[in-house]
């Protein structure tokens, strides 16, 4: 398998030395991959693609960029070193996390570097990630940083270099977990037999260090990860890692500052929350005192420096990240830890000093040339490369703002072998190391994120396709014991039952996402019905009249089909039907219906199963019209609706049967019962209240989109008559589709609602459950089923009309009580002007 | 000489508001030309919560949160203040602009810390070679720094218009600029972009204006809403300088700093973030009275 690989000329390969014979601490490795053979690696490498595809990892339908949540394809083979030059590289690294922590506690205090000239002071007061309000937030004695993230490479003389110091928050550390995962299963057989690294210790000591940064309470403080929501771009991993650190998921909106505290708004009332570990950025904490922003918490700074709260990393950690620092770590390392810089960076000039302008002027075709304060993922320029104008370009603006360019030397990173098909080639490779901080210093993750590019420039931003990624095994001496996190801690845990820890945001997002899934399926029922009665031989327009009249009210299909004159100038149901499907455009239409079933289980990601989510991929990929490049007319519409119907049968199973009964499940439920008996109404009344509609076609046709037609054949054989139908659908409670079996679901959901214990009157929502419930106990079917001489049944349509009424009423009730919010923070200092 | 002011400012809001987070700038700061006698805020409704910090500028700030629901929030300052007398310094002890800049690159000057800061870019103010320009018009390098300010305050003076539709609260200063009309706000920006732009450091102040002139002179603009002007850093000598380029004039016993900064989004009287709906209605007066 390897006998074909050949490292570039002068660059450092890590699998071989330059004579070519293997390193010894992958020989074990590459032995065991031989004995597997090539046609087992690479079919263990599509099983497990499949299972990231599975996972979901890759599904993101709304991600602004139409970029994919997984930014690199995990590659089969993992890159291995020896524990002993990790152990090195960690005890460098170890100096920089204390470095970084010095700088930022010198800056936010005491300005010694300043102060002694050992940096520019425009490093501080002139970079756009300094803000007045991060000074005296913190006492004197205080750790900024919680964790530690170094981007490193190694350069062709085998040294690790420093490319990029990340002090806000540890991006990628999710993914390091999932790739162990997904690797440590593909290649289990030789994963197993060696003593590689494990990975769970380290996020251990994060939850510990996370732990014991709670100000008040040091017994299971309330942490909470705090995300940016399902439009940031790390959302994915956030979900992922608030799921596997036990963490509940916080988006802004669902925090708030009461009485001095930062508190959780939950549906069982406010909790407090101790520590914040943030994925947003500094200056979008706090939109009173910072720059107004929706993920931020209006008054968070003040409680910080109440020390109320804990936020990690701390607010105006990100400062050190930028390459401006770059050239003055050695003198500020020597100044600030009396010690030389044991990991030194890539080379970098900052052009504000004239001296290391020229030289980067007279040598910008072997550099590259970056922002010096700004930190986005953007890539900097090459000057080799670029055309005679834009190069000219770039110089003018180096000489009118100096201050604002550093130039790097562009290293040749090492590489490492790559499977492709078939075959192993070298790739560059860049790694991201992570650190975390203890009682007895940092400690580094025995492992790291690697990135691999066939381009070694590609590697120094983020963010770029056609990279892959790669496990990282750290291969000790022998093995180690197994440590889980779910270890118990040396406090006893109580069995809890409750779930009322649940954000009042993530309710209303599985309670719309019962509304659109239950809405979703009634449209596919309705579309199979009308296939399947237009298809048949005998169909009659009278029969799926009412079908169309349907459709035709929920803006599925043009008004003028359900008017006999006008239908027959219209283009064949039939044929417009499977567009109308797909056409996003239309409000009501079963894609965009999915869509927004499917935007609020992303929101909720972090507490649906990895069933459910499954489920309802696949549910959203069927209805993807990129998936049948043919012809829509060719589609099979009914096997399509066939498969949609069964996900959404075993989406309600898997509701059913695997959400425990916590609050969660009561709002999901809640949701489908709601909108159940909104459908099933509208059917009824579009049926039968109108018009008379008694042929036995028609009533099979609306008993088999309930999906009753089974009971009722068993029931009354093949007699069609409109009172015992209504009966079927409207108060049978022995029905799971009739609305009184809803209806009493929905009253028990609303019973179950945590309540003001002091408060014996039933709730609003209780007494209008309570009306709609005994609105329909009171009907008398065969009174309902009167036709009146113009061919209505009036008591039926009253019926519906109150239905219609109260239904959305007691949503509105229900979501004004438990779920919406207030609305966006606003701001009102616009308006104060000074004159 | 000793004043009184009462800052109130009211907010109507068109519907009922649950919580509001707020942080103001309303007490005097200490200095050489200032000792605060007293100083009371009165919120209405109470706050549930209340602390006060010093920024990084050394100003007091104070937050407060409102957890009761309210249509209307009311914050009353009332301030009695001293104000000793600013001495406007001699030109003859005052260093060149091109002095400056090299005090500022390499110098031992005592008072250098506390200048750098307001040497660079924030977040309303970027310098830029527009503005270095309009300055050179009054700048050249061997003019002491003191003439830039004097004349730099009539420049503004004659050349901009003073006018309350021609800017909000948050236009640019590039847009007030090219615009050549404003108020105080924009007119200090302006002035601190020019100094900055040729690299001498310039601060924001927040303050008042008497409201009913001495006998005999004419009453100030701006003298019925909280004013603005700029502090210029002027070596070590002579420290900072205020100067009013709305009223062209070095500061005197009329102008009452409270706060200074960056530039205004650093001194931001009152601002807060509400929950509710609508625009709240902002109704603002100040009284300044000699005692």
């Amino acid at each position: 398998m390897f006998s074909n690989y050949r490292p570039i000329q002068g660059v450092y390969d890590e699998l071989v030395h330059e004579d070519g014979t293997i390193r010894p601490i992958w020989n074990d490795v590459i032995q065991r991959l031989n004995a597997m053979g090539m046609g087992q690696l690479l079919n263990r490498r599509q099983q497990a693609l499949a299972q990231i595809a599975r996972d979901g990892v890759s599904f993101n339908p709304h991600d602004s960029e139409g970029q994919t949540s997984r930014p690199w394809l995990l590659d089969a083979l993992p890159l291995v070193l020896a524990e002993a030059e990790w152990k090195q590289v960690s005890e460098k690294l170890t100096q920089r996390a204390c470095l970084m922590e010095a700088i930022l506690a010198d800056l936010y205090g005491p300005q010694r570097l300043i102060k002694e000239r050992i940096i520019p002071p425009r490093l501080l007061f002139g970079h756009p990630a300094w803000h007045p309000a991060y000074s005296r937030l913190y006492s004197s004695v205080h750790r900024y940083l919680q964790y530690y993230v170094a981007d490193i490479a190694r350069a062709s003389d085998g040294t690790w270099r420093v490319v990029g110091d990340r002090t806000k928050s540890p991006f990628g550390l999710g993914y390091v977990l999932e790739n162990r995962i997904v690797t440590s299963r593909m290649l289990s057989p030789i994963f197993r037999k060696l003593p590689v690294r494990k990975l769970a210790p380290f996020y251990a000591l994060l939850k510990d260090e996370l732990r014991s940064l709670a100000p008040r309470t040091k017994e299971n403080p309330r942490i909470v990860l705090w995300t940016k929501g399902p439009l940031g771009r790390s959302y994915f991993e956030d979900a992922y890692l608030a799921r596997y650190l036990g963490y509940t998921l916080a988006e802004g909106g669902d925090l708030s500052r009461r009485g001095g505290v930062i508190q959780l708004k939950t549906l069982g009332g406010l909790l407090p929350v101790e520590v914040l570990f943030r994925r947003i950025d500094d200056d979008d904490c706090d939109p009173v005192e910072l720059r107004s922003s929706e993920y931020g918490v209006p008054g968070l700074l003040d409680v910080v420096r109440n020390n109320m709260v804990a936020v990690t990393n701390s607010i105006g950690s990100r400062l050190v990240e930028s390459p401006v620092f770059l050239p003055f770590l050695p003198d500020i390392c020597r100044f600030l830890l009396k010690e030389d810089l044991k990991l030194p960076s890539v080379r970098t000039w900052w052009c504000g000093d004239e001296e290391q302008k020229q030289y980067v002027i007279n040598n910008l075709d072997d550099l590259s040339v970056r922002p010096a304060f700004r930190m986005l993922d953007e890539p900097p320029f090459h000057p080799q490369s670029l055309t005679e104008e834009s190069r000219a370009e770039l110089i003018r603006k180096m000489n009118a703002a100096p201050e604002e360019y550093v130039a790097q030397e562009t290293i040749e990173r090492s590489t490492t072998p790559v499977l492709m098909e078939g075959r192993v080639e070298p790739w560059h490779l860049a790694l991201r190391t992570y650190l975390v901080s203890t009682d007895e210093g940092y400690k580094t993750l025995p492992g790291a994120l690697a990135r691999v590019s066939r381009n070694s420039e590609a590697l120094s931003y983020t963010m770029k396709s056609g990279e892959r990624s790669q496990d990282v095994w750290i291969i000790a001496k022998k093995h180690e014991n197994e440590i889980s996190l779910l270890e118990p801690s040396t406090t006893q845990v109580l069995p809890r039952r409750s779930g009322s820890e649940l954000p009042s945001r993530v309710a209303d997002n599985l309670y719309w996402l019962g509304r659109y899934i239950e809405r979703a399926e009634q449209i596919a029922r309705l579309m199979r019905a009308v296939f399947e009665t237009l298809e048949s031989e005998n169909a009659e327009e009278t029969h799926y009249r009412p079908m169309l009249r349907v459709l035709a009210e929920n803006g599925h299909i043009d008004p003028d089909y359900v008017i006999p004159e006008f239908s027959r100038r219209t283009p064949a149901v039939i044929d417009v039907l499977p567009t109308a499907m797909f056409d996003i455009q239309k409000p009501l239409g079963l894609r965009t219906t999915i869509n927004s079933a499917v935007f609020n289980a992303v929101r909720v990601r972090d507490r649906i199963s990895p069933d459910m989510w499954r489920t309802i991929d696949r549910i959203q990929q069927t209805v993807d019209p990129t998936r049948y490049d043919s012809q829509l007319r060719n589609l099979d519409v009914i096997s399509m609706l066939d498969r949609l119907l069964a996900d959404f049968a075993s989406f309600a199973g898997l509701i059913a049967e695997n959400m425990t009964r916590t609050l969660g499940w009561r709002f999901l439920d809640l949701g489908v019962r709601i909108e159940r008996s909104m459908q099933i109404n509208n059917l009824v009344r579009i049926f039968f209240a109108s018009e008379r509609n008694e042929e036995p076609a028609t009533i099979e046709a609306i008993l088999r989109i309930t999906n009753s037609l089974m009971t009722y054949r068993s029931r009354y054989l093949a007699t069609f008559q409109v009172p015992v139908v209504l009966d079927l659908l409207i108060t049978d409670v022995s029905n799971p589709r009739s609305i009184a079996f809803q209806l009493a679901q929905v009253t028990e959901h609303l019973n179950a609602m945590p309540r003001d214990e002091l408060q014996a009157l039933l709730t609003p929502e209780q007494r209008l459950g309570l009306t709609i419930a005994s609105l329909v106990k009171l009907a008398d079917i065969y009174v309902l089923a009167e036709v009146s001489r113009d061919g209505r049944r009036i008591q039926l349509e009253k019926l519906a009309k109150r239905l219609e009424e109260h239904l959305p009423k007691l949503s509105d009730a229900v979501s004004g009580r438990y779920l919406t919010h207030a609305g966006p923070p606003r701001h009102f200092s616009a308006k104060d002007k000074s004159t | 000489m000793k004043y009184s002011i009462h800052h109130t400012t009211v907010y109507l809001y068109n519907s009922l508001v649950s919580v509001c987070q707020n942080m103001v700038m309303l007490t005097p700061r200490k200095s050489k030309v200032l000792a605060c006698h007293s100083h009371r805020l009165n919120i209405v409704p109470t706050p549930s919560f209340s602390t006060t910090h010093l920024d990084a500028f050394d100003n007091s700030v104070m937050t407060f949160t409102v957890e009761e629901s309210h249509s209307m929030l009311t914050i009353k300052a009332i301030s009695h203040v001293e104000l000793m007398d600013w001495k406007v310094p001699h030109v003859n002890q005052c260093m060149s602009v091109r002095q400056m800049q090299q005090m500022l690159h390499n110098s031992n000057d005592p008072g250098w810390f506390d200048a750098v800061p307001f040497l660079f870019d924030s977040p309303r103010i970027t310098r830029s070679d527009e503005f270095a320009k309009f300055i050179s018009r009054v700048a050249s390098p061997d003019v002491p720094v003191l003439s830039v300010l004097e004349q730099l305050a009539s420049l503004i003076y004659r050349e901009f218009k003073y006018s309350k539709e021609a800017t909000q609260v948050d236009t640019p200063t590039e847009i007030a600029f090219q615009g050549r009309a404003g108020v105080c706000q924009d007119f200090s920006h302006i002035a601190i972009a020019c100094l900055r732009s040729v690299g001498i450091p310039a601060r924001y102040v927040s303050g008042y204006l008497r409201t009913t002139p001495a006998p005999g002179q004419p009453r100030l603009v701006g003298a019925d809403q909280s004013h603005a002007w700029v502090s210029a850093w002027c070596g070590g000598n002579l420290g900072w300088v205020d100067f009013d380029p709305t009223n062209d004039c070095f500061c005197s016993m009329n102008h009452i700093p409270i706060a200074w900064g960056r530039d205004y989004t650093d001194v931001v009287p009152i601002r807060g973030v509400f929950l509710g709906a609508g625009e709240p209605v902002l109704s603002v007066s100040v009284d300044v009275t000699s005692e």
